[in-house]
């Protein structure tokens, strides 16, 4: 695993694009390899390799014992696996960028090497760093290749995550100041704090008297502290996720990231928010968790209801999709919620077919405006007698997130659903509201649809000559997902029995 | 009387490194008064400079590591003030380095001022009594009004009066502070067992006056907020080099002091100086924001960063100054590194404002990169090791919070994080107009010569290398503290 990482671009030569695309294609069959190779039926982490990095000494107080540990489980393997196949997408679509190829691919890559960190890091410090380490490849790679308010875009986005990381590292310090590493204490006779998630999710570590310490009874502000730390977690990987009043950022970073860069966004950056909030918020605080479970699962609901509402008013094709990803992305809070196994299971099946159909959606809108530079719908009329193959995989991708039995959208959502209703934590008003979601997207999904391609063939007088159909670049991307997406749809055990046993045990290891 | 003399002897060899810059000194009044004005002299008083401060940096390194007074008690040898001299003699040769790689062609009058500078903050290390603190800050002081006005133009010299305004006024607090404690106890030695025994007899109010008062010099020196009003234009005024030498060198001189008077001086003062950090932060932040003059936004951030490092002593009996101390050896690199940039920037645009610097690095791309890693590693952004010196000042005042539960230390902790993502703004404005702004001039025909990139990328390697191995710094600061 520890290769993924190391990609680091030093390679300044002409032939970027593809070495990219080959670093892309050599870390996805690593990560099919991966898939292939976990065995599910093991507790715990697996591919685990570890190396002590840092040591911070504090003196009189302890040290700080930082370490390098990587491994994936049956929660963080899906979403390595995605991150692999998203990326190959994007690279295969960035072979159209040519304004400064050198420092885009190198951003590229090093964003790459910041997002596989963030699902393989098993301690706290380091999971942290790759975190923060996404920010600024996506600042420029908004910034620069954007479109027309690139800049505007690129400064919301950095200091909205960095606000929410700010509140992250918060947590990380409490967090890291109350677990003590028993194995190197013993060795250095003094307290060893450590960020290590295998240790800290274990309760006999906590140092007495500190934070996490059950008796501790402290408050802050009038609320007890782990509430607070909670809260600080829901709100920094809400930011990320993101979840309504958190996602105004989302929309403006994708209209102005270019075709590839929005694909990565919505397909696979969305997803490190959802992850770090089970593994990190749910699984250190599980009791704050379930005491706040219907505030999440609130969050998770107006997220749909308003992300769908916005999206139905969009004109801008882009837009719309940005709305819709806010939306959808609101099932992954319901799911996590609901505490019970369909629920996280469901959760973390949707943001693997999401991160699939968004891919997807936002390839589409590439498409379009590869050929005319204009993404409203009002523009566009009954393409699909002059694109047919391109109305194929819109169709497949369109059904697929209005949740249609068959593609993964359904499996991801019907499973959040489930779980939500069978829950004991939260009412069955939150599940009930969330289905009207349903409704809606498929609402502004199919009225989309019908305007822009049934009917007969209409455009805007400029753009006439320049709709073809798909070429063959595009034809390779879109259709390998879309096999995917109904691979997935039809056989949703290939990823339940991975994530299966894992979300298993980490609801026991939550006293669930 | 013997043994009288014999401590004189001995307290003279101890202070072998302030000796050796002195005499720097004297050699180049003579260099100038029987030297011709011309290039060569100019060019051989640089390189005397850098040989005095190479020797004192020698003596410095090899002084024993333990501590012992000198002059009857004025001042106080220890390994912490050894180290603290080490960071300023680096500092030095940092800041003549880039004179050099810069190819200034300065006065030689600037170097005596340059060393009369360092002589005072190496015996301000030492100082141990307020009489010796208060000669030793005003050597510095008035050296430093002189560096600012000295090349007599309107600007220097508006900037040079306005320190020397703001500065004799917070000397003047200082005095009236120092006078307090005399009246409190009967002695001005704040380490004499008599200052010790008496000051726990006089109410809290009256210390905390007095040590705030006191803090006022050492405040000052720090540019911290509300002594902080003279730091832009002194930045914007001051010849690059020397703006980079004045916005790190006498803000380690100010930590070391101000951690020696908090802990001679037994009196609570967190509510005090989370204050005055609560203010720093603020006022340095927000103004930096609106500036369009890069020279001015660091003079800003240079407050906000004096209340970061500040954040620090907040936690002093615990592992706060350790932090501090950490923080101000990142710095020097980190703001070296940014004055720099500025400097070649400023050399191939002829001006400090963002707008003139737009599309530098779609040129010098390479350049470009070198430069964002000095600006993360101010934001305090990973992987520069300006985030793990942020990580080690906040985690000590957490750790202070959780020993004594005061609720204004949280309030700081929360403050300074969120302000650290406030900063990312304007510290990125730098790399943001040299990367996305089509460029306004020609750039064309222009090069950076090898030696200034090679210089800074030497620089941005120590800011990136002190990340992943931090110890480099924690092993020799080890068994110090």
């Amino acid at each position: 695993m520890a290769i993924i990482v190391l990609f680091l671009p030093n390679h300044l030569e002409d032939k970027s694009k593809w070495l990219a695309t080959a670093v892309s294609l050599i870390v996805l069959s690593l990560c099919i390899y991966l898939f292939t190779a976990f065995d599910s039926k093991v507790v715990g982490y697996q591919f685990l390799e570890e190396k002590s990095w840092i040591n911070l000494d504090l003196g009189n107080l302890g040290v700080f014992n930082i370490q390098y540990i990587l491994g994936v489980d049956g929660i963080s393997l899906p979403m390595v696996l995605l991150a692999g196949i998203v990326f190959m997408a994007a690279a295969i679509s960035s072979l159209s960028i040519d304004k400064r190829p050198k420092a885009y691919y190198a951003f590229f890559l090093l964003l790459m090497s910041s997002v596989f960190g963030c699902f393989v890091a098993l301690d706290f410090f380091l999971f942290f760093l790759f975190f923060e380490f996404m920010l600024l490849p996506m600042y420029f790679l908004i910034g620069v290749w954007g479109g027309e308010r690139r800049e505007y875009a690129a400064m919301k986005f950095i200091i909205y995550t960095l606000v929410g990381s700010v509140f992250i590292l918060i947590v990380m310090l409490a967090m890291g100041l109350s677990v003590n590493n028993p194995v190197l204490s013993e060795e250095l006779g003094k307290k060893a704090f450590t960020f290590d998630f295998r240790l800290l999710a274990d309760s006999s570590n906590y140092i007495s008297g500190s934070i996490l310490d059950a008796q501790n009874t402290s408050t802050w502000f009038g609320w007890p502290v782990k509430t607070v730390l909670f809260v600080l977690l829901l709100i920094g990987f809400g930011i990320k996720l993101p979840t309504v009043p958190f996602h105004t950022w989302l929309p403006d970073a994708h209209v102005e990231a270019p075709t590839a860069i929005s694909v990565v966004l919505a397909g696979i950056l969305l997803k490190v928010g959802g992850y770090a909030f089970l593994r990190i918020g749910i699984g250190f605080f599980p009791q704050e968790a379930i005491e706040l479970a219907y505030v999440i699962a609130a969050l998770g609901v107006i997220s749909i209801i308003y992300g769908a509402l916005n999206a139905l008013a969009q004109d801008d094709l882009k837009k719309l999709i940005a709305y819709a990803s806010v939306s959808h992305m609101g099932f992954v809070f319901l799911g996590l919620a609901s505490f019970t196994e369909e629920g996280i299971n469901g959760a973390i099946y949707q943001m693997f077919s999401h991160g699939i159909l968004s891919s997807m959606l936002f390839l589409i809108v590439g498409v379009i405006y590869d050929r005319t530079h204009n993404r409203l719908i009002q523009n566009y009329r009954g393409l699909a007698g002059k694109m047919p193959l391109f109305t194929g995989v819109v169709i497949v991708a369109f059904f697929g997130s209005l949740g249609l039995p068959g593609i993964s959208g359904f499996i991801g959502e019907f499973f959040s659903l489930l779980g939500a209703f069978k829950s004991p934590n939260i009412s069955i008003w939150f599940p009930s509201l969330a289905v009207l979601g349903i409704i809606l997207s498929a609402v502004y999904l199919l009225w989309t649809m019908q305007r822009m391609f049934f009917g007969n063939f209409w455009v805007n007088r400029e753009f006439g000559a320049k709709i073809e159909d798909l070429n063959a670049k595009e034809i390779v991307m879109l259709f390998s997902l879309g096999t995917l997406a109904l691979l997935f749809g039809i056989w949703p055990n290939l990823l339940f029995s991975i994530t299966n046993g894992s979300v298993d045990s980490f609801l026991k290891s939550i006293g669930l | 009387m013997l043994e009288q003399l014999n401590h004189v002897f001995y307290s003279t060899a101890a202070i072998a490194a302030e000796i050796c810059s002195v005499c720097g000194i004297v050699l180049l009044v003579l260099l100038i008064a029987f030297g011709k004005k011309n290039k060569a002299y100019r060019a051989a008083s640089w390189g005397l400079t850098f040989l005095t401060i190479i020797i004192c940096f020698l003596f410095v390194y090899q002084a024993p590591a333990d501590s012992f007074n000198l002059f009857n008690g004025l001042f106080q040898i220890s390994p912490v003030s050894n180290f603290g001299k080490e960071l300023i003699l680096i500092t030095t040769l940092g800041v003549l380095l880039h004179i050099r790689v810069m190819k200034y062609d300065l006065e030689s009058e600037y170097f005596i001022i340059l060393l009369a500078i360092i002589t005072g903050l190496l015996f301000l290390l030492m100082a141990n009594h307020f009489v010796s603190i208060f000669i030793a800050l005003e050597t510095v002081s008035i050296c430093s009004y002189l560096l600012v006005a000295m090349s007599g133009k309107t600007p220097n010299l508006e900037a040079g009066i306005k320190y020397l305004i703001f500065g004799a006024a917070s000397t003047a607090i200082m005095l009236f502070g120092m006078s307090l404690f005399f009246g409190a106890t009967g002695s001005l030695n704040f380490s004499s067992e008599l200052f010790q025994n008496n000051i726990s007899q006089n109410q809290d109010w009256i210390i905390l006056t007095a040590l705030g008062l006191v803090l006022a010099g050492p405040l000052f020196k720090l540019s911290a907020a509300p002594f902080h009003i003279w730091a832009p234009d002194v930045y914007e005024a001051t010849p690059t080099p020397f703006v980079s030498f004045l916005a790190v060198v006498p803000k380690i001189a100010a930590i070391f002091l101000i951690k020696r008077l908090l802990e001679s001086i037994p009196i609570d003062t967190t509510t005090f100086l989370s204050i005055v950090v609560l203010l720093s932060i603020f006022i340095g932040n927000f103004a930096a924001i609106s500036q369009e003059n890069a020279k001015r936004m660091m003079g800003y951030s240079g407050i906000a960063q004096a209340g970061f490092i500040l954040i620090g002593l907040l936690a002093f009996q615990l592992s706060g100054f350790q932090a501090s101390v950490f923080y101000l050896a990142i710095y020097i690199f980190m703001s070296l590194g940014a004055f720099l940039l500025l400097d070649i920037i400023s050399k191939q645009t002829n001006s400090y404002r963002f707008v003139d610097m737009a599309g530098l690095s779609q040129k010098f791309v390479s350049f470009g990169v070198i430069g964002l890693i000095f600006m993360i590693g101010l934001v305090g952004l990973p992987p520069a090791s300006g985030f793990t010196a942020k990580f080690l000042v906040f985690s000590s005042l957490y750790e202070q919070y959780s020993f004594s539960g005061q609720k204004i230390l949280l309030g700081v902790l929360v403050f300074g994080l969120i302000n650290t993502a406030v900063s990312i703004y304007y510290n990125l404005k730098i790399p943001y107009f040299m990367f996305m702004k089509k460029p306004q001039i020609n750039l064309e025909t222009q090069r950076i010569p090898v030696v200034q990139l090679v210089y800074l990328s030497l620089l941005a390697v120590i800011v990136l290398a002190l990340f992943f191995a931090p110890q480099l710094v924690q092993e020799r600061m080890e068994g110090l503290f």
